[in-house]
């Protein structure tokens, strides 16, 4: 799990320039606006990508993509670990 | 709703009444009081969105013995936005096209663009299974609460429910009252007094609908300045009484301006200004339109039409949403392009200021569209618009 959410700090930092290090895991990352509406695309992209999973529609909520937490239960429930 | 004596009234005998009963009956006693206030104001009305209210209850009742599908549940919410679109929209479209409007004995029913959105988020959070076990006492307090019925904010169910007291505090009549009388000064004081006054001393909508070329632009930049500024203090009062009213009877709702007139940019104005609305569209418009699209273009622009259909289905108000929208999606670029390249830009501490000098210009601006909306046409707004953005040189 802990690769998991350092594979997304290094893709968020490098990629989306967005200073990662310090973000808790419960942290909200779009309704609190560290990861803006356009940087949240890529990120699903890279989540796709990285992980090789589909994400429907229907799952891009803020209740799976709002924190690192969040991502690693939505990543679990896809049996991603 | 502070005009009128029966909302204090309401409050004077009501908040006794409440705290007295027993906390079983008081989400009914909640809502029979705020239902009893709405039916003084307009029984009609009232009395249509009943029938919606228990509706949407019995799929909610049906889907937790498991009777009620996720189809029964999307036709619901499709039907709602039916009833929404034939109540507003349809008396608009019908005087864009006609002369005398054949559809102006419709009546729209009071608060109906804050209640359609609270319900469409009841059905949808139904569906995806993600409320507690409720009671109906527990959602008709929900979706009747007269402070927030008319002007918001749009409450999130599980906020609603999350953030209730049982037990009376002193503190809440503290924190009410302060939250109200906060709210009567910003309307009463700031508002009608200060702000009306410096309007008075400028061009109103008839000189500018009479020939705008004549008036200075930075009189009409003055006066878009103060239509946003007395928008600003008006509404944020009517959110600060509703909050503060919600309070003594125990309930912290949700809060819906944070400052926006020191937003460092556009993006930034969006999370301060209409909270829970710029909210509600991102959890039922914006994401979606991702999940769908992963155009975020695509999903600004349907947010902000979704936003300005939402206070009205005219022009002006159709306007100003793709002007914000224009507005988000250009900072949204340009943000996207300047963190790869790691400027700072504006961002700097000493320039702070500036970045908000323009948001207030950019969002005053705006206020083209809306203070001429249904005075004016569609080419007296973009005559302001230029007049003010050429200096009268185009």
């Amino acid at each position: 799990m802990t690769a998991i959410v350092a594979n997304l700090k290094e893709f968020m930092k490098d990629t989306l320039g967005i200073d990662a290090d310090e973000i808790a895991l419960d942290e909200p990352l779009f309704s609190s606006g560290i990861v803006d509406s356009f940087s949240l695309v890529s990120l699903l992209s890279f989540i796709e990508g990285e992980f090789r999973i589909q994400i429907a529609p229907t799952e891009v909520t803020i209740d799976n993509f709002d924190s690192f937490d969040r991502i690693l239960k939505y990543l679990d429930g896809k049996s991603v670990s | 709703m502070i005009t009128d004596p029966n909302y204090w009234l309401l409050l004077c005998l009501g908040l006794p009444l409440y705290w007295l009963a027993r906390p079983a009956l008081r989400p009914y006693l909640l809502s029979v009081g705020s239902f009893t206030y709405l039916f003084t104001l307009s029984s009609e009305s009232t009395l249509i969105l009943l029938g919606f209210t228990l509706f949407f209850y019995l799929l909610y009742s049906l889907r937790k013995r498991g009777v009620a599908t996720n189809k029964m549940l999307l036709l619901g919410i499709f039907f709602t936005l039916g009833v929404l679109a034939y109540f507003k929209y349809i008396p608009d479209f019908s005087s864009a096209f006609n002369d005398e409007p054949i559809l102006q004995h419709i009546i729209i029913p009071l608060g109906i663009s804050y209640y359609t959105f609270k319900l469409i988020h009841y059905g949808v959070e139904v569906q995806r299974g993600n409320f507690p076990e409720h009671s109906l006492g527990d959602f008709l307090s929900y979706i009747y609460l007269a402070p927030i019925f008319t002007a918001g904010p749009i409450e999130r169910f599980e906020h609603f429910l999350a953030h209730r007291e049982d037990t009376w505090k002193p503190e809440f009549f503290v924190e009410g009252t302060t939250r109200i009388i906060h709210g009567l000064i910003k309307k009463l004081v700031l508002g009608n007094i200060v702000v009306q006054n410096l309007m008075d001393a400028l061009p109103g909508t008839e000189d500018i609908l009479l020939d705008v070329s004549s008036i200075p632009a930075f009189e009409l930049w003055a006066f878009c300045f103060l239509v946003f500024i007395y928008l600003y203090l008006d509404f944020s009062a009517y959110s600060d009484i509703a909050i503060g009213t919600s309070r003594l009877f125990g309930f912290r709702i949700m809060e819906n301006f944070n400052w926006p007139i020191i937003a460092l940019n556009i993006s930034d104005f969006w999370k301060r200004w209409h909270m829970t609305l710029a909210g509600w569209c991102q959890y039922y418009v914006y994401l979606p339109m991702i999940g769908l699209t992963r155009n975020p273009h695509m999903a600004v622009y349907a947010t902000f039409i979704t936003i300005g259909l939402w206070h009205s289905g005219t022009a002006g108000w159709l306007l100003w949403g793709l002007y914000h929208a224009t507005g988000v999606s250009a900072f949204g670029s340009w943000g996207r392009f300047r963190r790869k390249r790691r400027w700072k830009g504006l961002d700097r501490p000493g320039l702070r200021w500036v970045s908000t000098l323009v948001t207030l210009m950019f969002v005053s601006c705006g206020s083209v569209f809306t203070a001429l909306d249904r005075v004016g046409s569609v080419s007296d707004m973009f005559q302001m618009f230029r007049q003010m953005l050429f200096f009268g040189l185009i």
